[in-house]
């Protein structure tokens, strides 16, 4: 599909067309989930917030300006969700560290070997409010503004978040080599 | 430095890549994708019917009871609606002085 196609079926929404309206979730709904499995580690999480994300979108199309991109107007909503379900576990704790984990996806189960499985579980293991900024910098390439408008923080407290995530990663990398060598 | 960043960059990309492989998964058929924008849109709709008649409902009841004290009593309604005023004056007077004085 053209861009020109694309902006056509982005109009035909809001302008009332529940079809197009459909077809452009459905156009997106994939890469949204795969986003939120890369940030999430959690197929069935990324799942249900892949669904509330479309929701959301469908609640607020006349809000889309168009000064991003359609991708990223949802990512930015997804992120956004994600951060919610983030605040609500740690306000509510329901859930305990262990029960969380046990949802996550293990890394080993994607079949990932040597240095990249290592750097996933390093990743993994990272607070989920550090990882998330460090994946929408450096998988993503979205820009520190960006990130910091969706994870309503100062674009500061998100270049040191990145910083440090990327120091622990590198860290944990070094000392792997160290030990290997 | 800046070649163990790449390397790094590389290694993420391609856990990551892995990580979220969803193989030969689809989307969602369009059928069920529009019964979803159908319900999500009518819920909208109950939604705003909604606070719009709760927002007519108070509107009506502050409107009757106005109109009631004034009809009863125009002497102490015009009373007061001028301390109201002079009160929400002297409101806006205080707040302004306070932040004037943590600025300076």
């Amino acid at each position: 599909m053209t861009s020109t196609d694309h902006a056509a079926l982005i109009a035909k929404a809001q302008g009332g067309d529940s079809v197009a309206l459909a077809r452009l979730l459905q156009i997106h709904y994939l890469p949204v989930k795969k986003y939120l499995v890369t940030v999430t580690f959690d197929r069935s999480l990324a799942e249900d917030l892949t669904q509330e994300t479309m929701i959301r979108a469908i609640q607020r199309l006349r809000q889309f300006g168009g000064r991003s991109q359609f991708s990223t107007w949802l990512i930015a909503i997804a992120t956004n969700l994600y951060m919610d379900w983030l605040r609500k576990q740690k306000r509510e704790r329901r859930l305990t560290e262990d029960a969380i984990q046990s949802r996550l996806l293990e890394p080993a189960e994607a079949g990932p070997e040597g240095e990249v499985r290592d750097l996933l579980e390093r990743l993994h293991e990272l607070p989920r409010e550090v990882a998330l900024p460090l994946v929408l910098k450096h998988y993503y390439g979205y820009t520190y503004e960006e990130i910091a408008e969706w994870m309503a923080i100062p674009v500061g407290t998100v270049k040191s978040r990145i910083f440090n995530g990327i120091r622990a990663l590198r860290t944990a990398k070094g000392g792997d080599h160290g030990q290997g060598e | 430095m800046g070649k163990e960043n790449e390397r790094l960059e590389q290694l993420l990309r391609e856990g990551l890549d892995r990580v979220s492989d969803l193989g030969d998964e689809q989307p969602p058929d369009l059928g069920n994708l529009q019964m979803l924008v159908a319900t999500v849109q009518a819920e909208q709709r109950q939604r705003l019917r909604a606070d719009l008649l709760k927002f007519w409902g108070v509107a009506a009841v502050l409107l009757t009871a106005l109109l009631f004290g004034f009809m009863r009593s125009p002497t102490a309604f015009l009373f007061f609606q001028g301390a109201a005023g002079l009160l929400s004056l002297v409101g806006v007077g205080l707040w302004y002085a306070s932040r004037k004085q943590v600025t300076e």
